[in-house]
């Protein structure tokens, strides 16, 4: 449950770093990126990319949270770019589908304590 | 200097990665498959198919001290390996007293079953996950110095590749999530790209890592000038369990409580289980018994392990309470290159990291040799042997590596189990295979020759499930019932990696790129679009 509240934490992070590129987020919202809107998007992805990282380290302790949420760096941000070369416009979609991932595991975690 | 500092750091990063890459690949290679070891071990074995671990390790200790008092009372040695999740077998070993004229008497192994601890199983002789394991940094057929010499040189290359690369890469926040597919040279330099920069923690901590493993090999001259009594010494200070104790000559009325030098252990060093126990002179007045612990959860590559003497007092321990920094540094790292600590969501993340490292070697390769054929067919040019030998090496490595690892593991299958020799054999098979796809790529080196590899390598790895049913006594559906994850995902893990080689082996075919005739010229060769 840990791995997977992270794994959704980092494609919620990385699909707003995505969005926070100016011909990403044509692709995924259909118009165009403002500066403020950019900087908006790339605060998201690294204020969720923290959290991230505290989480991991808050549930697995400092050395293997912190080593967890390197590995999973590496599918999140393959998987973002994934759903990008093939559906852009799922993007939106995926973001809700972690943002509930994340609350599934979290509470998963809490209820068992 | 070639002009400008950028321009140096290209020059380095393209031709110091081509030099190295076909090894690096191997490297990469061997070393991603080293995480599944002990799995592949197991599999090779389908005699212990049917083996269900012992859950209580002391009724297995108890039961393979009595085999070795059985077997070999007067052994000056016997070293037992126990059962865990990943190694269902007890394995015992022990060394015959020396002949005369010889140094050291013949080291005999076995394994327990796991069930019934019934002595007795007689598993094929094979190199197992081993092979893959010794072949990332000691090679074959080449004495272990040297190779570990060779791989260091290219792991340092690596590490070159990798500093000059994210100098190189301009764009490396820009091309972040960028692929563009079906664009030729520049499709594999995004690939490349994409297979270096999402895993380049990785690519960075194993490089280091793997030069660290070795350390006290390539710079062993500051511990043999400053250390008194130099590396040897060093080695026993660091770890205080390498004592040798002489035989008294006095035969032990009683066995030794081994049982009780667990308990002691498990005590004194907080671990939950034992992994090994190592036992010299067993039936000697003077025997010493060294226990190492099992470490659970945490990022230590120094197994916790204490030396006792026969009447339990401790000789020496080992240290990590009283680790210096270097030594807790080394103590983490060694551990994150070897991912032994590593529980199974954490270690596919490891083999996500050298699939991509092996795809960051392959592209980088062939986007070499692309971009050079290319050039050539802009200008005109033919294509010279020099391209035409990367190509060749290029195809061997990239998909000749996989099909030979399929003809290893057929070789397994197919030798007979009593086959003198069979263990050497499977290992000639795989480098034959290596270099009968080398030949074939010289002769065939594009898209076709490619696509007949990832064909044949496809074939044979679907057909891999069906060739273990009719060889054996066991097969996928059995291992998925029975619950064996680790031999049912290696059957799953090569039908997928089958079916990969196919979809490769059609895109090969389907799209339309640079082939390459022969001239009636040997050695010059015009290049034409397909």
């Amino acid at each position: 449950m840990s791995y997977l509240m992270v794994f959704s934490l980092l494609c919620l992070s990385m699909s707003y770093f995505a969005t926070g590129q100016f011909s990403h987020f044509r692709a995924v919202h259909g118009v165009k990126l403002t500066g403020t809107r950019r900087q908006r998007q790339l605060l998201s992805a690294w204020g969720i990319l923290f959290g991230g990282l505290l989480a991991a380290c808050l549930v697995k302790g400092f050395a293997h949270g912190s080593l967890i949420w390197i590995g999973l760096l590496t599918p999140a941000a393959l998987f973002v770019l994934l759903i990008l070369q093939q559906r852009s416009t799922w993007l939106q979609r995926i973001r809700v589908v972690a943002l509930l991932l994340c609350l599934f595991s979290l509470i998963a975690l809490l209820y068992a304590g | 200097m070639k002009g400008s500092f950028f321009r140096s750091m290209t020059w380095l990063h393209t031709w110091g990665g081509l030099l190295a890459c076909w090894l690096l690949f191997v490297v990469f290679f061997g070393g991603t498959l080293s995480y599944f070891r002990y799995e592949i071990s197991w599999w090779m074995q389908p005699e212990s198919h049917g083996v269900v671990a012992e859950p209580d390790q002391q009724q297995a200790v108890q039961q393979v001290i009595s085999v070795l008092q059985s077997k070999a009372p007067d052994s000056p040695l016997w070293f037992i390996n126990l059962a865990d999740e990943r190694n269902p077998l007890t394995y015992y070993g022990y060394r015959e007293a020396p002949q005369p004229g010889q140094k050291r008497g013949r080291f005999v192994d076995g394994y327990l079953f796991g069930d019934s601890q019934q002595d007795g199983i007689n598993l094929r002789d094979t190199k197992g996950g081993d092979f893959f394991y010794r072949l990332h940094f000691d090679l074959h057929y080449m004495s272990a110095i040297t190779a570990r010499w060779i791989v260091g040189a290219a792991a340092m290359i690596m590490l070159v590749g990798l500093v000059t690369g994210i100098v190189i890469h301009r764009r490396i926040f820009a091309d972040f999530f960028t692929f563009r597919n079906g664009k030729g040279a520049r499709t594999w330099l995004d690939l490349h790209n994409i297979s270096s920069v999402l895993a380049l923690p990785y690519h960075l901590m194993i490089t280091y890592t793997g030069l660290l493993t070795l350390m006290f090999l390539y710079m062993s001259a500051p511990v043999d000038k400053v250390y008194p009594g130099g590396r040897a010494q060093f080695f026993d200070d660091q770890n205080p369990t390498f004592q040798s104790v002489k035989a008294a000559g006095q035969r032990r009325s009683e066995p030794l409580p081994i049982q009780d030098f667990i308990q002691r252990f498990k005590a004194e060093k907080q671990v939950e289980s034992v992994s090994r126990i190592s036992i010299n002179n067993p039936a000697d007045e003077n025997a010493t018994v060294t226990v190492y612990g099992r470490e659970a959860g945490q990022i230590a590559h120094y197994a916790r392990s204490t030396l006792y003497n026969s009447q339990g007092d401790a000789l020496g321990s080992s240290r990590e309470a009283a680790f210096y920094a270097p030594e807790k540094t080394a103590n983490t790292l060694i551990a994150l290159h070897t991912a032994k600590f590593a529980p199974w969501p954490l270690r596919w993340l490891f083999v996500l990291g050298g699939v991509l490292g092996c795809i960051m070697v392959a592209s980088g390769g062939v986007l070499w040799a692309r971009r050079i054929a290319e050039k050539r067919l802009k200008a005109n040019q033919p294509m010279g042997w020099n391209l035409r030998l990367v190509q060749a090496m290029n195809l061997a490595t990239v998909a000749g590596l996989p099909l030979a690892s399929l003809v290893f593991l057929y070789l397994n299958r197919l030798l007979a189990a009593d086959f003198d020799g069979r263990r050497e054999w499977e290992m000639h098979g795989f480098f034959i295979c290596y270099l009968l796809v080398f030949l074939f790529a010289l002769y065939q080196p594009g898209r076709r020759g490619w696509a007949f590899v990832w064909m044949l390598t496809g074939g044979m790895a679907l057909a891999l499930p069906l060739l273990n049913l009719l060889t054996t006594d066991y097969h996928l559906l059995a291992y998925l019932v029975n619950g064996q994850w680790a031999l049912a995902g290696l059957e799953l893990i090569v039908l997928a990696g089958g079916l990969i080689a196919l979809w490769g082996a059609r895109h090969c075919l389907s799209k339309p790129g640079i082939a390459h005739q022969q001239n009636a010229r040997p050695g010059s060769y015009k290049v034409v679009t397909q």
